[in-house]
């Protein structure tokens, strides 16, 4: 960073340690982050000191702010937007889940080289959608060290109160160090893994022989079932609009009047299991596009994803509270009257290992019911196939994997609360063309080595997935590992099949552990995207291009 | 010997499509002292890929070590197999060739198998650890390691038949990941056919620590 920028940042943003003194400075300071509104918009990459965990860091920022502002845009308007990069290696800005040209759509090697260091680069782009998005980098783990703000096209959803709930996951930990200590040792950040006594305890509950049977399963497998997160809050300090715990976010309300929250994760790596307890939240939007809505009381988010929910407060005070998958950690935004109104912080969920479920096997009488939704649509379409590895990238097989949308996934499956599914939403008013082809992904991963694959391919082994332009394909998940994966593709809408021929239309799809998962995508655009797994650390190989051939 | 391993290094970056960030680690699994007995270590070094990579294993104390250095390449999901030399500074000293596999076989056993090749004879290196959780910071490794050789060899100390068998505990309290303090216990029998340490059996406690970076 240069010495002059470093000054003025300095100057402007008051998260900022120069000094010692500063340093210890509260983050009560916090500016809030901008809405910049119009259809010309000028942004300024830059390193910014400041200070969220334990010690000042340097962050990514936008126009020095963290998040990075929020654009506020109409349909119908051609955007402008000029991205200056004040950084010393080459940065991106990537427009989540808008459909635009793919010359703009912001991702380095692909779409164009990346923005220079002190290049500027014009995006200008026609906006043909509503609701709330967002936007990230698309280099490096830039995205992790602050680089993400809000999207929020205007709708006719009607709310009083219009709000960005944006999560995030901070680390003052530098990303490649966070990398580099995953690729060494999976299991770095789990600070909930099993021991001895946690055996002891099945041992008492089942007898012994019983407990060593259950255990048999997972060691035979090398795999763990405790391994919820791959980066967990031991490092990570979550954050709702980059608002800590330690100063949290308010949202203001006056009683009787109805409160949009446009929820947002703008995680690296953390998925959020989102409630307000003492409200329901009438979910009226996923991924940006209108849904049937559907009440519920919890909702689990994922990586990239987004949720509008509508709640509408008649006390004083209420908690947004988002613990992690794994809970072991936590943010709460506080959704009040006035600043001197707070509610309780609830407790966290129990803590739910991995089943044989989410290994992709045959389960247990009690959870066959509610999983063996059958597709209305089981007619035999052309399937296509890609070239598969089976190599060091592919260690489990979900053999027996099923269509869950209608799981709550784990830790959510004994709340005895509604818990959104997918197979709650669905996208009305859409056409829903047979699909003309079908091609087969498989998630694949070796979680002890770290890496992770697309048909047991790494991305830097891959080719490009060939799309056709104008054909409906079919895009089956079929997920053998024990995570969760947000797919996300570029360019083009991913509708995924709910039962009975309904869709569920969105840009980022989350695959639940040995699960399988279809969608269909209307292949409107050419060029060259790409399609990927939206968790920073399993980008490096969960990743292709893709080209549209016309 | 500078040749080899410039070769081994031309291997590994040769096939750099071993995959994604290079990467290196010094771990110091043992650094111990005992009532009896000197300072030992055992350590390990590599650098590589996800596929390929370079180690160079160290073992033994001021007077008598194990050097290795191998190249490392990745045969299935857990298992990498390994090919390089050993050498041997007990005695006189004697060099292997050697071709190890290396992995986490199921039920999470770690293990190193050797064989070695050289000074006219063939022997075979077993490792095998075992990971105890107490709670997520206190782990217990246990270790069993033994050595068998085809024929004596007199000036590294190495005898027909099953050498020893050692069995150590080792339990560590992981402060940071990287450093963890620990106590154990070790203890050695002698088995092979050299009459000076015949039937011995040594053992001892040790206090260690265990770092990587
Ligand atoms: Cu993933």
């Amino acid at each position: 960073m240069q010495r002059r920028d470093f000054l003025r940042s300095s100057a402007l943003f008051s998260l900022i340690a120069v000094t010692p003194a500063l340093a210890k400075k509260d983050i009560a300071d916090h500016q809030p982050t901008q809405v910049l509104e119009g259809d010309e918009f000028d942004l300024h990459i830059k390193k910014t000191w400041v200070h969220f965990g334990d010690k000042p860091v340097i962050a990514t920022t936008v126009n020095d702010m963290l998040p990075a502002p929020t654009l506020k845009w109409k349909k119908g308007d051609i955007v402008t937007i000029h991205v200056t990069n004040h950084l010393d290696e080459p940065t991106s800005l990537h427009w989540h889940g808008i459909i635009l040209p793919y010359t703009m759509d912001g991702v380095p090697g692909v779409s164009y080289p990346g923005i220079m260091p002190g290049e500027r680069f014009t995006y200008r782009f026609k906006v043909e959608q509503n609701g709330t998005y967002w936007y990230h980098s698309h280099s490096g783990f830039q995205e992790q060290t602050g680089l993400h703000g809000a999207i929020v096209i205007d709708d006719d959803i009607d709310a009083d109160r219009d709000y960005v709930v944006g999560f995030h996951d901070w680390s003052d930990e530098d990303p490649d160090s966070i990398y580099r200590k995953l690729k060494l040792q999976s299991g770095y950040y789990n600070f909930q893994k099993r021991t001895v006594f946690d055996f002891a305890k099945e041992v008492q509950q089942f007898g012994f022989a019983k407990a060593l049977q259950r255990r048999a399963m997972w060691n035979k497998m090398r795999m763990d079932d405790r391994d919820l997160a791959d980066v967990t809050a031991y490092t990570y300090t979550y954050c709702i609009n980059e608002h800590t715990n330690k100063n949290p976010a308010y949202f203001f309300f006056k009683p009787g009047e109805k409160v949009r929250l446009r929820l947002i994760n703008q995680s690296a790596m953390t998925y959020f299991d989102v409630r307000i307890p003492g409200l329901k939240m009438k979910v009226v939007a996923a991924d940006g596009v209108p849904v049937e809505p559907v009440e519920v009381d919890d909702l689990r988010i994922a990586v990239a994803e987004s949720y509008d929910v509508l709640v509408c407060p008649t006390q004083e005070a209420y908690t947004i509270f988002a613990q992690s998958i794994d809970r072991y950690g936590y943010v709460y935004g506080i959704l009040s009257t006035s600043p001197q109104k707070r509610a309780p912080i609830p407790k966290f969920y129990p803590y739910e290992p991995l089943s044989m479920v989410d290994m992709g096997m045959a389960m247990d009488g009690m959870k066959m019911n509610r999983m063996k939704k059958k597709m209305a649509h089981e007619t035999k379409i052309p399937k296509t196939p890609l070239p598969m590895k089976k190599g060091i990238a592919w260690t489990m097989e979900a053999k027996g994997a099923m269509y869950r949308l209608d799981d709550p996934g784990v830790g959510l499956r004994s709340v005895q609360r509604k818990v959104l599914t997918y197979a709650d939403l669905h996208t009305p008013n859409l056409e829903n063309r047979f699909p003309d082809r079908e091609i087969e992904l498989h998630l694949t991963g070796n979680m002890e080595r770290y890496i992770w694959a697309i048909n047991g391919i790494p991305y830097y082994e891959s080719k490009p997935l060939q799309f056709r332009y104008g054909e409906r394909l079919r895009i089956t998940f079929i997920n053998d590992t024990m995570m969760n994966h947000p797919m996300h593709l570029h360019g083009m809408w991913s509708d995924i099949e709910i039962a009975d021929g309904k869709i569920l239309r969105k840009h980022t799809v989350n695959v639940q552990p040995g699960s399988k998962l279809s969608m269909r995508v209307n292949v409107d655009a050419t060029g060259r995207w790409v399609f990927h797994c939206h968790l920073l650390y399993h980008m490096g190989g969960m990743f292709r291009e893709v080209k549209v051939l016309s | 010997m500078k040749k080899f391993v410039v070769l081994l290094l031309v291997v590994t970056f040769m096939f750099a499509g071993g995959g994604d960030i290079f990467r290196y680690q010094m771990l110091v699994d043992q650094f111990e002292a005992s009532s009896q007995g000197k300072p030992s270590w055992d350590a390990s070094f590599f650098m590589g890929y996800d596929a390929n990579k370079i180690y160079l294993y160290s073992e033994g104390d001021s007077q008598e070590q194990e050097n290795e250095i191998v190249f490392s390449h990745t045969i299935t999901p857990f298992f990498d197999l390994q090919i390089g030399m050993e050498h041997d500074t007990k005695d006189k000293g004697a060099t292997f060739g050697e071709i190890t596999l290396m992995g986490l076989a199921p039920y999470f056993i770690e293990t190193r198998t050797k064989l070695l090749f050289g000074e006219g004879g063939v022997g075979i290196d077993f490792d095998f650890e075992y990971e105890t959780l107490f709670t997520q910071r206190l782990i217990l490794n246990s270790r069993v390691e033994s050595r068998i050789f085809s024929k004596d060899i007199e000036k590294a100390g190495i005898f027909q038949g099953l050498n020893d068998i050692t069995v150590g505990f080792r339990l560590r309290y992981e402060i940071q990941r990287e450093f963890a303090p620990y106590i154990g216990y070790s203890i050695t029998r002698n088995f092979g056919g050299l009459k000076r340490e015949e039937g011995q059996v040594k053992d001892r406690f040790v206090v260690g620590i265990r770092f990587w970076f």
